[in-house]
């Protein structure tokens, strides 16, 4: 599997995924378009297999009906004017294919006959021309056709509705056109007040001098104007409705006075040259008044193939001479029922409108005629005015300075929408003024179209959408056939206010008029056509429908705020005659809704994952929303479903496992043995021990040998080199409960002290029953008992129980030191008198403080160095005092009853006490070793059965 | 009757008392170990005060201020041990109680140095000195004796040595050859702990001889 480097951090993702896994960048290009990003040139053959069979259908369809266009139509040099909107005209050259080609190719009837005018050249193109060219039987003059081809034909084909259709919106609007009429005068000049801010930049006039106020403005739309000039040769009305003195100041004042117009029905002659006059078509009648010359002009500069759109017969060219100038006029038309005469708004109306304001929406709808509209063809879009209107009949002159203020601040437009059945004289009062309002931008938008196009009125007239055919009607989509409907609402116009009110009057008298406008349309377009055609006009049509799309670039679609390509444009980019499918740029929103991009493999890296918001309120705005391409493939990452542990990690599981397994497990809990049994031998064994002495006790044997070794000997000629009748300190340290031990022990040594060298015992005791134990010792060792049993020997005379030291180590030291301070009962001056020390102890830490203490007091008095330390001990502290008769420290050592008998046996076995007990002590031993024996037996024994048992 | 004959008399009863422990914890135990504490404890008192502190009031030189002074310091600081039974002034003792402490340590330490540790040493140095052997047997038994001496120290010693390294798989183990000789001083440790508990069951076992001599002998004084 191979690994696509991330480009943003640098690591190895597999190729499957589309977005890192580790930084979420996008790894594969960038291959997504979204809106507002530049399309990129694509190779749009490589989807014609994808394709749906009905898109597939309708891009055959296309293709031949371009093909049969592009051996027909001459081309027409295209002349782009120097201002950034000229991209547009640019585009249509090469950005053809940003029309979609699945709507293109819903023209049923593309391959329709269009070699005689120019417009039927430009119908292929333009998909909503052909569904308009189908309807339109009637052949227009070359130089008209072109705003025909660009209107589009769904709207055309809501105009074929008869008025008598119309629904309630339309009727509403027809009601509140009517109502405005009578107050354009009043609501003019009040919302000429209102909406001062925008009167400042406008100009008098649209002279060569308003460039200046264009500069203040929506200048760049005055580069589109000039651009359009250059194409269009000005037309001889238009200097004369610009130079009206009354209207042109008024239209620099106002700037939004074009919303009053809006629908109107009569007002707005200039408005019909630069509007968007089309507009006015869909309510329009066909009125036999236009001029077709007007058309030609319109189909130039602006989108006016949209005034055609619902029309059902075209106005005479020579009624619309400012509408064929001013680009926007189309809009005019738009709705339009009646075409009013050209020259009438000519003179009256347009000057103001061009320069200023917006006038071109007030023929939205309105029924103007062109010739009235040069002067707002040229800046405004008056257009507008006419947006729902019926029919416009010709301005007296006379009655346009009475209405200029009026129609300079209010909306009297709206009150002419739908109010096309009323006369002209009411409907061209508010038209003037309606130039005052205009903004300059749109001015010199129509000061440009003004230098363009011709002075003749006929120039100026709107230009009709034929009709649809019945095919086109039958492939018509549903939405489509609604929206070529009659609309049901009132046309736009001053008096559509009033609509609601006269709705039954205008119903009325609506039908009968608008057939025999629309009997007029269709008689004069074929004548006006010719004549008012000419190839420049395609080139400012181009220029009007820029000014369209960058009104509406913010909120349409990039197919929609596009211009339609023109007839001379298309046929040789977007439908090569021999490619099945051409590669083609598709619009940026059709790419980036298709999901083509997810099916393609590109290995190409993105650029950047944080985009730029381009559009919309989030414009400028980097990172805002999360990049998520469409038809993404992002998928989670592969996780492996086996467990990962290392084999010490199972090892540790499967031992815990058998852990909680051996606790499943019930174990025989074994009784443990009773213990009667060592009681009671316990209690044999002690039973034993005491009948056994006390028999051999009792019976004072004597029959056990006794083998003196020779350290007795030395012990014994120690004693006898004591001198006689020399102070012996006999140091008591043992407790009552060794008292017999330590009798037996001492008694032979004393006795012989006692016996051969009469010396004074100076008895001191370690502990405080010390003086109670020695006169115990000197009953039983018989010293004390009176002659002849004993010695005889008396307290106070032969021994002095001189009582109880305290302090430990430190009262010996003191004792040692200075026996007399310590002990003031002592029989002696100083410790040097004493001629021997007998220490009887039953501890060996009792004894080793006498014999450190006198250690250290021989080093310090050399008298006592020579002084015998002998030492009567227990026999569980004989061999821990055994070091110290080793090294010399302790003279001679009497360690329990057996060195006592043996002294006694050296000592002609007196008192005879250790003699008496030997024969007992040593059953006593043996039965203990034969218990220890016995015992050990019977332990190797049992071991042995229980290891047999085990084993069995 | 004499009181040698009372005397004799509880002491027997005291004794079979003692000796029914033999079949068990029973009252009549408890009753004669209490006893044994209490006689004992009384005696203890009655000495010290006839031995120790009646002796040092009566040898007081009332005359020699200096003597008397000095005579009652040691009174003195007694009494204020008798502080520490209450911990609010116990603190009253601590001087005394340092006083005993601190001459106790350093005259044990000074009597283990001089009188255990120095002489010790040489010793077992002087165990191996064959000049001091006045025969050639001697000689050897004392250089067996030294020899024996030696080894036990050293395989005692080694016994003591816990220091060790941890294997590959986590045990502790120690040295080889100072396991081997930690075996040896075990052994000699046994022999030791062998000997002192039969100087124990010696000192006991003649212990209960003298008992028991007692109790036969009053028994026969009795049966005459």
């Amino acid at each position: 599997m191979a690994d696509i480097r991330c480009p943003h951090c640098g690591k190895d993702n597999p190729d499957f995924l589309d977005v890192c896994q580790f930084c979420q960048s996008p790894l594969k290009p960038e291959s997504m378009l979204h809106a507002g990003d530049t399309p990129i040139k694509k190779d749009t053959g490589e989807l014609e297999p994808i394709l749906p069979d009905w898109l597939k259908d309708a891009r055959q369809q296309n293709r031949e009906a371009a093909e049969e266009e592009e051996a027909t139509r001459p081309k027409i040099p295209k002349v782009e004017p120097p201002d950034l909107l000229a991209g547009l005209a640019s585009q249509a050259e090469s950005d053809e294919e940003e029309v979609p080609d699945w709507l293109a190719g819903l023209n049923p009837v593309a391959d329709k006959p269009s070699s005689t005018s120019a417009s039927d050249e430009e119908a292929p193109s333009d998909f909503f021309a052909q569904f308009m060219q189908s309807g339109e039987k009637e052949p227009e003059p070359s130089a008209s056709e072109p705003e025909e081809a660009e209107t589009p034909s769904w709207m055309a084909g809501s105009e074929e509705q008869p008025s008598e259709e119309r629904d309630e919106l339309s009727d509403w609007f027809s009601q509140v056109s009517a109502e405005s009429e009578e107050t354009a005068g009043f609501e003019s000049s009040a919302r000429q007040d209102e909406k001062s801010w925008m009167d400042a930049p406008e100009p008098s006039s649209p002279s060569p001098g308003e460039p200046e106020k264009e500069s203040e403005d929506l200048g760049w739309l005055r580069d589109l104007e000039a651009a359009s000039q250059q194409t269009e040769e000005p037309s001889a009305s238009q200097p004369a409705a610009d130079f009206l003195p009354g209207e042109t100041s008024d239209q620099a004042s106002d700037d939004l006075s074009w919303l009053n117009t809006l629908g109107g029905v009569e007002q707005e002659p200039a408005s019909s040259q630069d509007d968007l006059s089309w507009l006015n078509q869909p309510e329009q009648t066909p009125s036999s008044d236009e001029p077709a010359a007007s058309q030609t002009e319109s189909a130039e500069d602006d989108l006016s193939w949209l005034n055609q759109l619902g029309r059902l017969e075209q106005t005479p060219a020579s009624e619309e001479p400012g509408s064929s100038q001013a680009d926007l006029s189309w809009l005019k038309n738009f709705g339009e029922a009646e075409q009013e005469p050209a020259a009438e708004e000519f003179a009256s109306s347009q000057p103001d409108s061009p320069q200023e304001d917006l006038d071109w929406l007030k023929g939205f709808g309105a029924s103007e005629p062109a010739p009235e509209q040069p002067g707002s063809a040229r800046e405004d879009m008056s257009w507008l005015d006419g947006l729902g209107g019926t029919e416009q009949e010709p301005e007296p002159e006379g009655s346009r300075p009475v209405q200029p203020e009026s129609s300079q601040d209010d909306l009297s437009w709206l009150d002419e929408l739908g109010s096309g059945n009323e006369p002209a004289p009411d409907a061209q009062s508010p038209k003037p003024f309606a130039g005052e309002q205009e903004l300059d931008w749109l001015k010199n938008l129509q000061d440009q179209q003004e230098h363009v196009t011709d002075g003749s009125a006929s120039q100026f007239s709107p230009p009709r959408t034929a009709p649809l055919s019945p095919e086109a009607r039958d492939a018509m989509p549903d939405w489509l056939k609604k929206a070529a409907e009659e609309p049901s609402m009132p046309p736009l116009g001053a008096a559509s206010l009033d609509w609601f009110a006269e709705h039954d009057k205008s119903v009325e008298a609506e039908p009968a008029q608008i057939e025999s406008d629309a009997s007029d349309q269709t008689q004069a377009e074929p004548a006006s056509a010719g004549s008012e055609f000419s190839a420049p006009e395609s080139d400012s049509a181009s220029l009007s429908s820029q000014d369209v799309d960058s009104m509406f670039d913010v909120d349409m679609p990039d197919w929609l705020s596009r211009e339609p390509a023109t007839a001379e444009e298309t046929p040789s980019e977007t439908m090569p005659a021999d490619d099945a499918l051409a590669p083609v740029e598709l619009p940026s929103w059709v790419q980036a809704m298709r999901p083509v991009e997810s099916v393609l493999e590109e290995t190409s890296v993105g650029s950047a994952d944080q985009v730029t918001e381009k559009e919309g309120p989030l414009a400028g705005f980097s990172g805002v929303i999360p990049f998520a391409p469409i038809g993404s493939s992002r998928r989670p990452k592969a996780m492996s479903l086996k467990l990962q542990a290392t084999e010490e990690q199972q090892a540790s599981a499967s031992l815990l496992e058998q852990v909680i397994a051996d606790e499943t497990i019930s174990h025989v809990t074994k009784v443990p043995p009773v213990l009667a049994p060592q009681r009671v031998l316990r209690w044999v064994l002690s039973g034993l021990f005491l009948i056994v002495l006390s028999i051999v006790v009792s019976f004072g044997s004597r029959s056990m040998p006794i083998f003196a070794p020779a350290s007795v000997n030395e012990l014994s000629n120690l004693v006898a080199n004591i001198p006689d009748n020399s102070p012996v300190l006999v140091v008591i340290d043992y407790e009552p409960s060794l008292a017999g031990e330590l009798e037996a022990a001492s008694g032979p040594l004393l006795d012989q002290l006692a016996l051969t060298r009469h010396s004074k015992f100076t008895f001191l005791s370690m502990s405080a029953n010390g003086p109670a134990l020695v006169e115990r010792l000197m009953d039983n060792t018989r010293i004390g008992k009176p002659q002849p049993d004993g010695l005889g020997y008396q307290e106070g005379a032969q021994y002095f129980n001189i009582g109880y030291l305290p302090g430990g180590s430190a009262g010996v030291l003191g004792f040692v030191s200075n026996p007399k301070a310590i002990m003031p009962l002592v029989n002696v001056n100083g410790f040097p008198d004493y001629a021997a020390v007998v220490v009887l102890t039953d501890h060996s830490e009792s004894g080793r403080v006498w014999v450190e203490q006198l250690e250290q007091a021989k080093q310090n008095d050399p008298a006592l160095a020579n002084k015998p330390l002998l030492m009567v001990s227990s026999a569980q502290a004989g061999p821990m005092l055994q070091p110290y008769v080793s090294s010399g420290q302790v003279d001679g050592l009497v360690n329990g009853l057996s060195d006592a008998a043996k002294y006694e046996l050296v000592n002609t076995s007196r008192p005879g006490i250790a003699r008496s007990y030997w024969d007992a002590f040593g059953i006593g031993l043996m039965l203990a070793v034969l218990s220890i024996v016995l015992g050990s037996f019977w332990s190797l024994f049992t071991g042995i059965r229980a290891r047999r048992a085990e084993a069995e | 009757m004499p009181i040698d004959v009372i005397t004799a008399f509880i002491g027997f009863f005291l004794t079979l008392i003692i000796f029914s422990y033999l079949i068990g914890d029973n009252p009549l135990f408890r009753i004669a170990v209490h006893l044994f504490v209490g006689v004992s404890s009384g005696y203890a008192a009655t000495v010290i005060c006839y031995s120790v502190l009646l002796p040092r009031f009566t040898t007081l030189s009332l005359g020699d201020p200096v003597q008397l002074v000095i005579g009652l310091v040691p009174f003195f600081l007694g009494a204020t041990l008798l502080t520490k039974l209450t911990p609010r002034i116990s603190w009253i003792g601590s001087f005394a109680l340092a006083i005993l402490v601190g001459v106790g340590a350093a005259t044990a330490i000074g009597g283990a140095l001089i009188g255990t540790l120095i002489p010790q040493a040489q010793a077992a140095m002087d165990a191996l000195n064959f000049r001091s052997a006045g025969s050639s047997s001697e000689a050897v038994f004392k250089l067996f004796d030294g020899v024996v001496m030696l080894t036990g120290t050293v395989l005692t010693l080694a016994y003591f040595q816990f220091s060790a390294k941890r294997a590959p798989d986590g045990t502790v183990k120690r040295n080889p050859i100072l396991e081997l000789l930690a075996w040896g001083g075990r052994v000699f440790i046994a022999i030791t702990f062998g000997v002192l508990f039969a100087g124990v069951y010696m000192a006991a076992l003649t212990a209960m001889i003298e008992r028991l001599s007692s109790l036969i002998n009053f028994v026969k004084s009795f049966l005459g």
